[in-house]
């Protein structure tokens, strides 16, 4: 027993293994047009992201609609296919891997999905659309294994059994949002991608669900990228939050810090637009001026810069990298350059 | 969903009148012959060309009553555009899905073939395939599927492309599916309502194509009473003998918009915004 504990305590002191590991990824749709599918125009979603996701961690990301938070998520799974860079997963490149070798990493890392009603096949049963990885990955030949598996599933994340033989449209948005959880559970993965799992919710089923999603990290060990717009969310959930602008990180740092001192001025601009609940606090709203740019055409240098309260002359001709400005706090913006 | 489709699909007049229209055609096909007997098919030389008259719809040339025409003409002529709206609909769906799932090159190709069909006007290029052929029954329906199919093809990839992007199929992706998993359970059962829609008012415009082709004697072997058939002979008595034109026509005619109204039907049924 003493040794036991000696040896966790000794591994919780280790520095946190890395279980993800992003390198310079990119991913550019091209628009394309005429039978020739000449290309017209490149979409820089990601543009050149790097960053790692350590085992049991939850990293939260966060950005506004259209910077390229779900095609990060999707690339990393390889739902698309990155136009270039590098995933390490476990430590194993699995940028380049081909059909029965993905088959099998899918296993491993899954994906939860932020409209619960465009997420499940409503031609499906729940016991099919939940026993399908099974299925697939031959996990249970057995018809009655299978189900009994399917069931334990259900019960695991809050539902009754009766579900297995219903249709989707027979569940609320709450429940729908289980059933999407428990199919990604089926395969027993170590890494989620969760989507904006809760951003289609109400505010009271919102709490319910991120309380599954930590009650099943904690129990099955599970390894989270949080995706979301709703930054107290991901106060409550992250270890981390990586901040992300245009296809690029502005920002990552551990949660506890990020939300009492910001570093980048894009980070600072989004936290004082999260209302307080507390009417006597002054607020200083800092108010960016005018719209995100189009990721088709983004700006030179920093892409913050043309909105950016705190512009110099460097930051429309140079891109800032993302540096390393405490142990584990890491930003990308000129003023921490200069210092 | 299914039970509340089929309520609604029973509530709605439309639908609910094409259906017995062509379930009345389908069953007069099936079971007309059978119960006609032998006695039907006699021939009455005496009566040639006669009008209808009490519980019978006249003679044709030769005396053969027009009535037993028309019974066996609904077997044939519904055979005929049912096999081929199946055969059209198998290729179309087949078809379509590729193109519409693999998308980028394979679909640019895959769609310059069917503008090339669809330059042809449908109803020409069936003539020509059927004036080329011998007069089978079999060939009639090849040349009505030779152009049939492009229409579903269009149809399945337009669903295709818009439903390969739903998150249940991108999840199906993420478990591991292969492809044709993904095809057949997530992505076909899911647009089978436009498709249903389309096969009903296609085999409405195959009943007239067919009789079209059989109208210029390019169709069902001489002596097959199929309704074209029927109203191309009828066409050369017209001023003797005009019940010999007009049945056919009638029960044409009945039966396209018993398939039109069954069409019109299952859109509002499917269509969820009309409710």
């Amino acid at each position: 027993m003493q040794t036991g504990t000696a040896s966790q305590i000794n591994e919780k002191l280790q520095k946190p293994k890395e279980l993800l590991q992003i390198k310079d990824l990119k991913k550019h749709f091209a628009t394309t047009k005429g039978t020739f599918r000449k290309t017209t125009q490149i979409v820089r979603a990601v543009d050149g992201v790097t960053f790692d996701v350590f085992k049991g961690e939850t990293l939260g990301l966060v950005g506004e609609s259209g910077c390229g938070k779900s095609t990060l998520g999707r690339c990393i799974l390889r739902l698309y296919e990155p136009t270039s860079g590098e995933i390490n997963f476990d430590g194993q490149n699995i940028t380049k891997l081909k059909s029965e070798d993905l088959r099998v990493l899918r296993r491993r890392m899954q994906i939860i999905f932020q409209d619960p009603y465009a997420s499940l096949n409503p031609r499906m049963t729940v016991g099919n659309i939940i026993g399908e990885a099974l299925v697939i990955h031959k996990l249970f030949t057995d018809k009655v294994a299978r189900q009994k598996r399917v069931a334990e599933l259900l019960s695991i994340v809050g539902l009754r059994p009766e579900a297995l033989f219903r249709y989707p449209h027979e569940f609320s948005g709450g429940q729908r949002q289980r059933i999407g959880i428990a199919r990604a559970l089926a395969v027993d993965p170590q890494f989620i991608v969760c989507d904006e799992p809760v951003s289609a919710l109400d505010v009271s089923i919102q709490a319910q669900i991120v309380n599954l999603l930590q009650d099943l990290q904690a129990e099955f060990g599970l390894t989270y990228l949080f995706i979301a717009h709703d930054l107290m969310i991901v106060k409550h959930i992250s270890t981390r939050v990586a901040v992300m602008y245009l296809g690029n990180l502005a920002e990552v740092a551990p949660s506890s810090e990020l939300y009492v001192d910001p570093k980048h001025p894009y980070t600072r601009a989004l936290l004082s637009a999260v209302p307080v609940a507390d009417p006597t606090r002054k607020k200083s709203r800092i108010m960016l001026k005018g719209e995100i740019p189009s990721p088709i055409n983004p700006p030179s240098g920093c892409k913050f810069h043309p909105r950016c309260p705190e512009v110099m002359k460097i930051c429309s001709e140079v891109t800032p990298p993302l540096i390393q400005i405490s142990e584990k706090r890491q930003v990308a913006c000129h003023l921490y350059v200069l210092n | 969903m299914e039970q509340r489709t089929i309520k609604r699909f029973l509530k709605n007049p439309s639908s609910l009148a094409g259906t017995i229209i062509i379930l009345c055609f389908i069953l007069i096909g099936t079971f007309g012959p059978w119960l006609i007997g032998d006695q039907g098919l006699l021939i009455h030389l005496d009566m040639e060309l006669k009008g209808p008259s009490a519980g019978r719809l006249g003679f044709a040339e030769n005396g053969v009553d027009v009535l037993t025409s028309l019974i066996y003409g609904a077997r044939i002529s519904l055979l005929i555009a049912m096999t081929s709206t199946v055969i059209s609909l198998s290729i179309g769906i087949v078809y379509g899905a590729i193109s519409g799932f693999f998308g980028n090159r394979i679909d640019a190709i895959m769609m310059r073939i069917i503008d090339m069909l669809l330059a042809f006007p449908g109803l020409l290029l069936a003539i020509y395939i059927a004036a080329i052929l011998s007069p089978k029954t079999i060939n009639v329906v090849f040349a009505l599927c030779a152009t049939g199919w492009v229409g579903y093809a269009r149809v399945v990839r337009a669903q295709v492309l818009s439903i390969k992007n739903y998150d249940y199929v991108i999840a199906a992706t993420s478990l591991g599916a292969k492809t044709h998993r993904i095809i057949l359970i997530h992505i076909i059962p899911n647009i089978l309502g436009p498709i249903i829609i389309q096969a009903s008012f296609g085999l409405a415009s195959l009943i007239l194509a067919e009789a079209a082709l059989n109208f210029l004697g390019l169709g069902v072997p001489p002596g097959t009473p199929s309704w074209g058939a029927l109203l191309d002979q009828g066409v050369s008595y017209l001023f003797i003998a005009p019940h010999l034109a007009i049945f056919p026509g009638i029960c044409i005619g009945i039966t396209v918009l018993g398939f039109n109204f069954l069409g019109d039907g299952l859109r509002d049924v499917f269509d969820v915004k009309s409710q």
